[in-house]
């Protein structure tokens, strides 16, 4: 079932920035086209840890929400999260993860994630972390 | 040739695994995505499963358990995100045995390429 998305969710999409960062490329690629789908209109992708951290400072991209998976090679999703909170005070990051404990998601939380997203990563979870960013 | 996922076998391989792939999961991509965005998001699944296939067998060759699981990870992740549940299935447990401290051993490595294989009927991974 897909659940529908009002012009208001549609708006709020279209005036956010992202930044996806996924050292996969198939996962990287099906994040990137569901935001799309959900009316993102800036999507930037990162392909691993560092060239997200790379493209944070040098301020090539200013993400409002950060869509970051938690493993990858060299620094992971929670180095990521940690820098961008220090970068871009009220960022908001989404951590990925095919984790599924609750320790996991609590891990997640105390590290000042915004959101946790356990894959399979399908239009319905993206849809409905990103509702709760909008606080509606 | 048939295309992989819809349309390719969707049985358990054995009785207690998974189905090859969950079909319902990828017609919904499908139809959320389009054709040429989940086929363009394919062909990067069949580039990451090669690396990925080559990343596991040396972990094993190597006897490097922790190279085995950082890699059966990676490939739990990218199947499970588009439906290939058997891939996923014992990628999981690859990863589970490595984190263990076991590397992938010689039937492991045959049931993983088998999973493949018959997720993506006549392609090759495995060079």
């Amino acid at each position: 079932m897909t659940t529908q998305v009002d012009q208001g969710f549609v708006e709020w999409m279209s005036d956010k920035s992202f930044l996806v960062v996924e050292d996969v490329s198939s996962s990287r690629l099906l994040e990137a086209s569901l935001l799309r789908g959900l009316g993102a209109r800036t999507v930037v992708t990162a392909v691993d840890g560092a060239d997200a951290v790379s493209k944070l400072e040098s301020g090539a991209t200013q993400p409002d929400i950060i869509i970051c998976d938690w493993l990858m090679p060299g620094l992971d999703g929670i180095g990521v999260l940690e820098h961008a909170k220090r970068l871009i005070p009220g960022i908001k990051v989404v951590m990925v993860t095919s984790k599924s404990g609750l320790e996991d998601a609590k891990l997640a939380h105390d590290k000042g994630a915004d959101g946790y997203v356990a894959k399979p990563f399908t239009r319905e979870t993206l849809l409905a972390v990103l509702k709760r960013l909008r606080g509606v | 040739m048939s295309p992989p996922g819809i349309g390719a076998a969707t049985g358990a391989a054995e009785d207690s695994d998974p189905a090859v792939v969950d079909a319902a999961a990828q017609q919904d991509l499908r139809d959320t995505l389009g054709d040429d965005i989940f086929d363009e998001i394919l062909d990067a699944l069949r580039d990451n499963l090669g690396r990925l296939m080559k990343d596991i067998a040396e972990a094993a060759t190597q006897h490097d358990a922790a190279a085995a699981a950082r890699a059966a990870h990676a490939l739990k992740g990218a199947t499970l995100n588009l439906g290939f549940t058997l891939i996923a299935h014992h990628a999981a447990r690859l990863e589970a045995k490595g984190k263990g401290g076991t590397a992938p051993a010689a039937d492991d490595m045959a049931v993983i390429r088998h999973a493949v294989a018959i997720s993506f009927p006549g392609e090759d991974f495995q060079r």
